[in-house]
């Protein structure tokens, strides 16, 4: 099939080769009978690390939050750190599946099925911490307004509440926005599919689509929605997420620049991780023609973007700090770059305001190794800013008595470790089993798809 | 999809024509041509969108956006009715001082107004869609043709149904290859009607996973609804273990199992001095001491303590002794009925009976402390209602036992004018 | 008795087997959070998850029924125990020899909450509008002391020769010993602890008539003050000052309000004429206390002026005080030539001076420690000085050889083999008598040794046969207060584990066996001046029974020649060092190791829990080469100590203080049970009988490093002073911009006068919430409040950080216990703290105590924030915590500006899933929820009290009356510092204070608006130290 299929592209000029190639391309990535062991190795990474982060939960669950360092000072640790640090990197995946598709951004088709995905499961990672880090996590569901016997329900006051709403809602809408999406490739895939099995599950996923005209438009109209539903989406998100610090009394967090600059760290972190995923996915199972040098570079001049308004973002704090004239306001950022913390800071500023810079040169937009270098190192460096806003304001808070320290235990690393663990291993799955990249949109993107229309 | 042999199509009944067109480019002008003839039951079916098939087609606008409008509408009503019925309404408290519903001035109910309204916008977009679409369909006739599974690879068809008015297969077929089709294929369907149905073991399956879907709840269901004389199973402690004794219950490290260890003797619990002998026990003194005879200092003979005398009476004493007194209570009453025997409370009013000649301290003691069956009163009646007690017995026994003397006059007359 | 016992305990023994893993838990170091569930060996990760996986399974919830409750109410109740309500009664506790009168509340024949006694005359009588309520003061030794009658570790039965045995056992060999020790009474030796106790006077007197020789032994005695008087009047006597007469008082090296046995009543006397306006001296006067100590003490944190000097130096400091006075010979000791010194002699001198010629009144007060000759010092300047019968009384004392004398002839005796029976009454003599007579192995030379103790402890697997004492809460006896009231003691509950109290081994000694009740009846009839014994014992003590002051004569004093280092400067070479012995805070002297409410009571100054430790001053550190928490030798007299050192601001220069009390081997599970399970170290090793309250000399090298455990510098303390250690208002960056914000102070001039025509006033920022027109610049409506608004006051100005809050409240409120290696995590679970903080220069800084609970805010943070509503706001204005409703979300920790909300990180109560410690239930408050992990909780304002006077205000049919509700820290409080009231009443105490300018809320400007409002403190600094 294969063969035949480039013979028809090259051989004879025949537009609808280029199709064909795109199709079996991307399809083959799932079809092909012999797996590239990396990915072997990736899935058994990811299983161990899930193992270690499920028995760490365990441990949490049942013998109590103490297993964390977290304090009668530090209320909040490692957890929340995670949980914003997960939310902020699945935002670039609905920025890119949706803002750049309202703005026509061809180039977003070879990445933003991937890009989807990692939203969810970066949500999925998120959205364990806010139900362990609780002390009875069983109650959980308490938050969810529900009729009961003692007539009570929650506290639509608390951001605790609004983030409920928010992480739900922004789930669910990611989650059908990436299977509607999906339909038509998953279609391909059945028309494709030799064994029963595939026939079944692909033919039952794919709803009987049949790529219609009529059918198409009322799709279109409606993924167009959903595109302009998500970007208020997205941002609210996260400037939620920043509204459980920003509504607090607590200098260093009552701060009202957080929501804009949440969601432009969170914007940074999504494509530094996007990169950090789809540049060895490319080479693995090579769609190199596909996801293009030019893509890469683009995401690199977003991130560089980004970087520059979190950098600009720290900056401002500091000089409100300073302008307040509010002693308390100004010890606490002094303290973020000078206190015991001071380390987390540096590794903050260095990872999230210099790094980027590098990518002002082609040469580090282009060398896949660089990129991928300083991308692990742009989400280490968010990983610390969450971690500085948290541990250094809660640490050296209103009266010096109850000033503290916070050190994290091997179960704070283990929980962390194992979302880790579970993003690489549904990646995986989701990179071997479903379309990886967006068949059809990317067929619509090439020229051959106005072939014969006359002008 | 299970594909027929092309030997069996003239068996089955035609459901329509399918042509296959070279580019996207071909396929709008098959598709403007046969509108231009004046069909209606066609489609176009294709990889990707093909942008101009539109109009070509003459598809009008869908009202998608519309039921979404009004999905998000209901959103945003819903986000704020919730919120308000949770906090101002059903379950108000002062939470920081803050006023219990102060939409939009305190604006910490508009995001999840607005998460709501984003939810149920892109529910409606998402299913609205799928309905409008008709989807999920499994099965579709042009699915028999093999060429058909192209469409989703590098495949531009157009078909038309037979159910056209203006079908008709030859025409129908030299409209099409007019029109630049590569291939033009009939399409049949299937001579038996079952294979058009969804074969059985899916809606077996489909059954057999919602009933498990529901066992869950049913379980639930069931603890909720069940009478056992065992005690609920608990996964977390929480709070229902007390690490701590309560009033009156078992604590089986002393001996008595009681956690109860009562007051040492010899101890005085403060307030509990006590040494008023004649108000606490009706003696003149405690070694060796009289009943006393009057009433002690502390109490005061006034209409109200006799009321509070009357009342404690009624509720303590009436039951057996009953509200005159003759101790024929409502409980020796019922005893005789039942036929267990003979209780006989003492009769407080008959002067033989001699409660009228006990001085007021031993009546109080009797009260106190009890006498053979009656149990004492102590603990359940407090010292100054005791006294009030005895004193109304003895308002009691005056009344029962009154003389034509004791009437004031006056009182007299109306009795006498009341019965004539 | 014994019958009464628990019959569970046979089973100990069964039990006792994973004693060794709870204690390796306990003391396994540093990753605490992992301490509590795993076992200690982090080296391989995975086998580690193995063994705490098997772990949590134990401290896992595991699938359970409910529990069944059996209800088994009396048939035949008393008429004063009604179901469900508390009775108190009148007791005593003596500790080092004095009785602190109490009245403990028992529930239904259990005793559980410990106050003073406010109907006694010595520690109760009188009250000012400030400390209204009637209540008074208890130490937080009395107020923990209830956790010992529950505690798990007690002996349960006699031991003989190590071998369990049963009371009739003893009592059959006491018959079989009676006629020998009758034959030779000589050989017969009692030691008893100190002991005031009339009764134990009577049995002595008895049994010394035949010819049984009597000692006495306590760590920490007042035989100075007792000598130092003889010295000074020709008669032993002790002094009793009133300091509510006193205008200056000045103490030289003595803690008068918490370790002096009068420190509840001196406390009183001393808020007394403190009050800034209208205090017992007058309109508009207040005392001002100078204090002359080695380390600091309440007294001197609480002092206008503090001297730091070395406990050595006090005696030529004392005599210069006495020259410069009433005239007479300098001693010409260097260090009273330096600068800071001799200006503060020179001004002290004045200020006494012109108070005497002012008519006003002064007093010196010498400390426990101090020489004789500085006690007969102190009563001779206050002879100069005219105190004598207006600030000071002298109350006569029996003259009997001092506690070192008595116990070094016993221990000679027992060496000479002339000790033939020793009867131990209390007391354990083998942990804490002087080093230098090792009265261990003495006691291996006694044929027939009895040691009555609460615990099987060091001295008891010494001794022939142990002897279970009963707790003062379960058994009659009787002591005398400061002034010499003679005070009852009567039990609240059978002994638990059998067990006689000492009067009635002594009686079994004398061959009369009778129970207490009828000797202490016995003795009150005969002696008590015609006392009715059922009225004594309901008031807790003899009516008329204080000592008359005694006529004294000032004899001229004997020249006191001085040592080269008193001679010296103030700056000491290592090898000269001072080391001063100081009771601790935790412990007292060794006592209460096993009581964990204690251990995990912060130290006053250096909130150090579960430890003792050497104080050292930041100068000497630094001349020793030694950082906070670094081991240090210490040598002392050829006695060496291995201890950790804490660096402590103010502590004199060459100073060593050494705490006494660790290093318990056999106090209990909580306070050690073998060499490498103790807590602390038995600094007693360096104690020797030639120098019990200080001595000189002492060498200190430095070895590695230690980690305290400390409430409030939560993190490593060696990071050193420059960040953030201390929180030092100068130097401190931080701290010293917001201190003013956080504790407000004004000079008692500035207070009286105003500053630039405007009376002071504590609450300008808040000021800052309103506008000229007085509108507020709320966004909304601001909730208003009707029917009662709770509110308390704490004044910072008398505040003397004893910690008596901290304990009533755990004992109250159920809190619970959690560890050293948690409160090094930062999780302890107090309720109510003290704040403590540092101003001015590491080596003379002055100190601020400000105890903080919850403040109970109008504007709470707390509940905005909590998504599931298990914090909101009562109709009362109390900020109630719902803990059935909590998640555990901690946001309204992370949103307290004031930090008090404390988190449930683990089950601190599965100790109780334990058989061996289930007796501890019965010291819980059933009126409280005992807290499951994962809820978050803090002060509730007792709301428990709240409801049960309501409820009883509305069964009598009446309106609640100001402070008849009283919070469980007011009542303990010594000053009355503590407030509680209804502000919704205009002329509630509460409402007038939080009217008073000195009032401000803290963080106010935060527009939380608190119900605890804090009262400025009110410093009298002498304008000459200015």
């Amino acid at each position: 099939m294969s063969t035949e299929a480039t013979a028809a592209a090259h051989g004879t000029g025949d537009a609808r080769a280029a199709f064909r190639e795109i199709t079996h391309d991307i399809a083959w990535v799932a079809e092909n009978p012999k797996v590239p062991k990396a990915w072997y190795g990736a899935l058994g990474v990811g299983l161990l690390l899930l193992s270690i982060g499920g028995y760490c939960i365990y441990h949490v669950v049942m013998t109590g939050i103490g297993v964390w360092g977290n304090n009668n000072s530090v209320g909040w640790a490692w957890d929340i750190t995670n949980f914003v640090w997960w939310i902020g990197i699945g935002h670039a995946g609905t920025l890119i599946s949706a803002i750049l598709y309202l703005m026509r951004q061809g180039w977003r088709t070879s990445i933003n099925r991937a890009a989807e995905a990692m939203t969810i499961f970066a949500v999925m990672c998120a959205g364990i911490f806010p139900i362990i880090h609780t002390g009875r996590p069983w109650f959980a569901w308490w938050m969810i307004p529900h009729p009961n016997d003692m007539h009570m329900w929650p506290q639509f006051r608390s951001p605790l509440m609004w983030d409920v709403f928010a992480i739900s809602t922004y789930a669910t809408t990611s989650i059908l926005f990436w299977y509607m999406g999906m339909v038509p490739d998953l279609a391909t895939f059945r028309d494709r599919s030799k064994s029963k099995i595939r026939q079944l599950v692909y033919g039952v996923l794919a709803l009987g689509w049949r790529g219609s005209a009529r059918q198409w438009h009322r799709y279109e109209r409606a993924y167009l929605i959903l595109a302009g539903l998500s970007t208020p989406l997205v941002l609210s998100v996260h400037s939620v997420v920043s509204f459980d610090f920003a509504t607090s009394l607590n200098p260093g967090w009552h701060t009202t620049i957080f929501p804009p600059y949440f969601v432009a760290g969170a914007i940074f972190s999504g494509f530094a991780m996007v990169m950090t995923l789809m540049i060895p996915a490319r080479y693995l199972f090579n769609l190199k023609h596909i996801i293009k040098e030019e893509h890469i570079e683009a995401m690199c001049k977003v991130t560089l973007a980004t970087g520059m308004m979190v950098g600009f973002s720290y900056s401002v704090e500091f000089f409100i700090a300073w302008y307040s004239g509010n002693e308390f306001e100004q010890f606490t950022f002094l303290n973020r770059a000078s206190g015991p913390f001071w380390w987390a800071w540096l590794s903050m500023v260095s990872c999230n305001v210099l790094i980027p810079q590098f990518f002002w040169f082609k040469k580090c937009r282009t060398n896949p190794w660089i990129i991928i270098i300083l991308c692990i190192f742009i989400n280490i460096g968010m990983w610390f800013e969450r971690f500085v806003i948290i541990a250094t304001s809660l640490t050296r808070q209103w009266l010096p008595s109850t000033w503290s320290y916070y050190v994290p235990t091997k179960y704070d690393v283990g929980v962390f470790v194992g979302t880790i663990g579970l993003f690489l291993t549904l990646f995986t799955l989701f990179m071997r089993f479903l379309p990886s990249v967006a068949i059809a949109e990317v067929k619509n993107t090439l020229p051959e798809a106005h072939a014969g229309k006359e002008h | 999809m299970d594909t027929p042999d092309n030997t069996s199509v003239e068996n089955g009944e035609l459901y329509g024509v399918l042509a296959e067109f070279d580019t996207p480019g071909a396929l709008i002008k098959a598709a403007r041509k046969v509108r231009d003839a004046g069909y209606t039951e066609f489609d176009c079916y294709s990889p990707f969108p093909v942008h101009g098939i539109d109009e070509a087609m003459g598809i009008k606008r869908t009202i998608l956006p519309l039921l979404i409008f009004g999905g998000g509408i209901t959103g945003l009503l819903g986000g704020c009715l919730l919120q308000w019925y949770c906090n101002a309404s059903a379950w108000h408290w002062n939470v920081s001082g803050k006023p219990l519903w102060t939409f939009p001035i305190t604006p910490n109910n508009v995001p999840i107004a607005f998460e709501c309204t984003i939810l149920l916008s892109v529910f409606t977009s998402f299913f609205g869609m799928w309905i409008l679409n008709k989807l999920p369909q499994v099965w579709h006739p042009f699915f028999r043709l093999d060429r058909f599974a192209k469409v989703t690879d590098d495949g531009f068809f157009l078909g038309i149904e037979a159910k056209d008015k203006r079908f008709d297969l030859a025409e129908t077929r030299r409209l099409l290859e007019s029109a630049g089709a590569l291939e033009v294929e009939d399409c049949n369907l299937d001579p038996d009607p079952e294979t058009r149905r969804m074969p059985i073991w899916l809606y077996g399956f489909i059954i057999v996973s919602t009933v498990f879907a529901l066992v869950p709840f049913a379980l639930i269901y069931r603890a909720r609804a069940s009478h056992s004389k065992e005690p609920h199973y608990h996964i977390f402690s929480d709070m229902d273990f007390q690490a701590k004794v309560k009033s009156d219950t078992a604590f089986d490290m002393f001996p008595d199992g009681r956690a109860n260890r009562g007051e040492i003797p010899g101890t005085v619990a403060r307030g509990w001095l006590e040494d008023d002998s004649a108000y606490w026990r009706g003696l003149t003194q405690d070694q060796g001491g009289e009943w006393i005879t009057n009433f002690p200092a502390q109490v005061q003979i006034t209409p109200e303590l006799m009321k509070r005398g009357q009342q404690r009476f009624n509720i303590y004493c009436a039951p057996c002794h009953g509200y005159d007194g003759r101790g024929d209570g409502m409980i020796p009453q019922r005893v005789r009925k039942a036929g267990a025997g003979a209780l006989l409370p003492r009769n407080l009013i008959d002067p033989k009976t001699g409660v009228i000649t006990m001085p007021n301290g031993q009546v109080f003691n009797t009260i106190s402390n009890g006498y053979n069956t009656m149990m004492g009163y102590s603990a359940q009646i407090p010292a100054q209602d005791r006294w009030a007690i005895v004193a109304y017995v003895r308002a009691l026994e005056r009344a029962q036992n009154a003389a034509q003397g004791d009437v004031p006059a006056d009182k007299w007359n109306e009795i006498n004018g009341a019965t004539p | 008795m014994s019958s009464l016992g628990p019959r569970y305990w046979k089973s100990l023994d069964e039990l006792a087997g994973d004693e060794n893993l709870a204690a390796r838990m306990q003391n396994e170091f540093p990753d605490a959070a992992d301490q509590t569930i795993d076992l200690p060996s982090r080296r391989n990760f995975f086998r580690l998850m193995g063994a705490s996986m098997a772990l949590a399974g134990i401290a896992g919830p595991g699938c359970q029924r409910y529990e069944k409750e059996e209800i088994v109410p009396l048939a035949r109740r008393p008429e004063d125990q009604v179901p469900g309500t508390t009775l108190s009664y009148a007791s005593v506790f003596e500790l080092g020899g004095w009785g602190l009168p109490l009245v403990v509340t028992s529930y239904e024949g259990r005793p559980l909450h410990i106050d003073g006694n406010p109907q006694h005359p010595f520690t109760g009588d009188g009250m000012d509008k400030y400390e209204f309520g009637r209540h008074a003061g208890v130490t937080p030794f009395a107020s923990a002391s209830v956790l010992n009658v529950y505690d798990q570790d007690r002996s349960k039965s006699p031991l003989t020769h190590g071998k369990g045995a049963t009371f009739d056992d003893f009592k059959n060999w006491i018959a079989t010993a009676k006629n020998d020790i009758k034959a030779n009474g000589g050989a017969v030796r009692v030691l008893s602890e100190a002991t005031s106790s009339p009764t134990i006077a009577q049995l002595r007197r008895a049994l010394t008539g035949a010819g049984v020789q009597w000692h006495e032994w306590e760590p920490l005695s007042f035989d100075n003050e007792r000598a130092g008087l003889k010295l000074a009047f020709g008669k032993p006597l002790r002094a009793m000052v009133h300091l509510d007469r006193a205008d200056t008082i000045v103490v030289l090296d003595g803690d008068i309000f918490i370790e002096h046995p009068a420190g509840m009543r001196y406390a009183r006397d001393w808020k007394r004429s403190r009050g800034p306006e209208g205090s017992s001296l007058g309109a508009g006067k207040m005392n001002r206390m100078y204090s002359i100590e080695s380390t600091f003490t309440s007294t001197g944190s609480i002092a206008d002026h503090r001297l730091p000097l070395r406990s050595e130096l006090i005696l030529p400091f004392a005599s210069a005080l006495d020259a410069a006075i009433s005239g007479g010979a300098m001693p010409s000791a260097e260090f009273l030539n330096e600068d800071k010194v001799k200006r503060f002699i020179a001004a002290l001198a004045k200020d006494l001076n012109d108070v005497k010629k002012n008519g006003g009144h002064s007093v010196v007060i010498a400390g426990r420690r101090q020489s004789p000759q500085v006690h007969a010092l102190a009563a001779k300047i206050n002879d100069a000085l005219g105190a004598g019968g207006v600030t000071v009384d002298y109350l006569d004392e029996e003259d009997r050889p001092t506690h070192v004398e008595s116990i070094s002839k016993l221990v000679s005796d027992m060496n000479g083999g002339q000790v033939k029976y020793l009867f131990i009454l209390g007391g354990n003599p083998v942990y804490d008598a002087p080093a230098d007579l090792d009265f261990g192995s003495a006691l291996g030379k006694v044929d027939n040794s009895v040691h009555l103790s609460e615990w099987e402890d060091e001295t008891s697997e010494k001794t022939t046969w142990h002897v279970p004492r009963a707790n003062y809460l379960e058994c009659w006896g009787d002591a005398r207060s400061w002034d010499g009231t003679w005070t009852i003691q009567q039990p609240l509950i059978m002994p638990l584990y059998g067990g006689v109290s000492a009067i009635e081994l002594l009686s079994m000694v004398a061959g009369d066996d009778k129970t207490g009740e009828q000797l202490v009846r016995a003795n009150v009839e005969s002696q008590g001046g015609g006392a009715n014994w059922r009225k004594s014992v309901h008031d807790g003590f003899v009516a008329n029974t204080a000592q008359q002051p005694s006529a004294v004569a000032l004899q001229s004093l004997p020249m006191t020649n001085l040592s080269p280092t008193q001679l010296g400067g103030s700056r000491l070479k290592n090898g000269s060092l001072e080391v001063v012995y100081h009771y601790s805070s935790n412990t007292y002297d060794g006592r209460f190791a096993n009581n964990a409410w204690l251990q995990e009571t912060p130290d006053f100054f250096t909130k150090v829990v579960w430890d003792n430790y050497a104080l050292v001053g930041p100068a000497t550190a630094q001349d020793l080469g030694i950082g906070n928490e670094s081991m240090i030798k210490l040598k002392v007299d050829g006695r060496e100590l291995d201890v950790a050192a804490y660096v402590m601001p103010g502590q004199a220069m060459g100073s060593i203080g050494l705490v006494l009390g660790g290093g318990r081997t056999k106090a209990g599970s909580k306070g050690g049970t073998s060499a490498d399970t103790t807590v602390g170290w038995n600094t007693y090793k360096v104690r020797s009988s030639k120098a019990i309250d200080f001595a000189s000399g002492a060498t200190v090298s430095a070895g590695d490093n230690y980690k305290f455990s400390g409430t409030q510098e939560h993190w490593d303390l060696r990071h050193g002073i420059d960040e953030t250690l201390f929180h030092f208002n100068e130097g401190d960056r931080g701290t010293k911009e917001r201190m003013p914000e956080i504790v407000k102070q004004v000079d008692h001039k500035a207070y009286v006068e105003g500053e630039g025509g405007e009376a002071w006033d504590a609450r300008e920022e808040e000021e800052f919430w309103k506008d000229p027109r007085g509108r507020n610049y709320s966004l909304f409506q601001e909730k208003t409040y009707e029917g009662h608004r709770w509110g308390m006051t704490i004044d910072l100005g008398s505040c003397i950080s004893c910690n008596a809050c901290m304990v009533a409240c755990q004992s109250e409120n159920n809190i619970p216990v959690v560890g050293k290696d948690q409160v090094v995590r930062n999780r302890e679970m107090h309720w109510i703290r003290i704040d403590r903080y540092f101003e001015g220069s590491p080596d003379d800084p002055r100190i601020v105590n400000q105890p903080v609970n919850c403040q109970q805010c109008e504007n709470a943070p707390c509940e905005q924030v909590c998504p599931v509503g298990a914090t909101m706001h009562s109709s009362e204005g109390l900020n109630d915590m719902v803990y059935n409703r909590c998640v555990g979300t901690r946001y309204c920790l992370n949103n307290c500006p004031y930090r008090v909300r404390r988190f449930n990180f683990l089950d601190w109560n599965k100790e109780f899933k334990d058989a061996r410690n289930r007796v501890r239930k019965l010291v819980m408050n059933p009126e409280v929820t005992v807290r499951h992990r994962g809820v978050m909780e803090k002060c509730t304002y007792c709301v428990q009290r709240i409801q049960n006077k309501k409820i009883k205000a509305k069964n009598e049919r009446r309106d609640l009356v100001d402070g008849e509700i009283t919070t469980a820290c007011q009542d303990a409080c010594p000053t009355g510092a503590i407030v509680f009231g209804d502000l919704a009443l205009k002329d509630s105490a509460v409402s007038a204070l939080q009217a008073d300018r000195r009032s401000y809320a803290l963080l106010g400007n935060l527009n939380t608006k608190p119900r605890t409002q804090y009262l400025a403190r009110v410093r009298n600094p002498n304008p000459d130290l200015g």
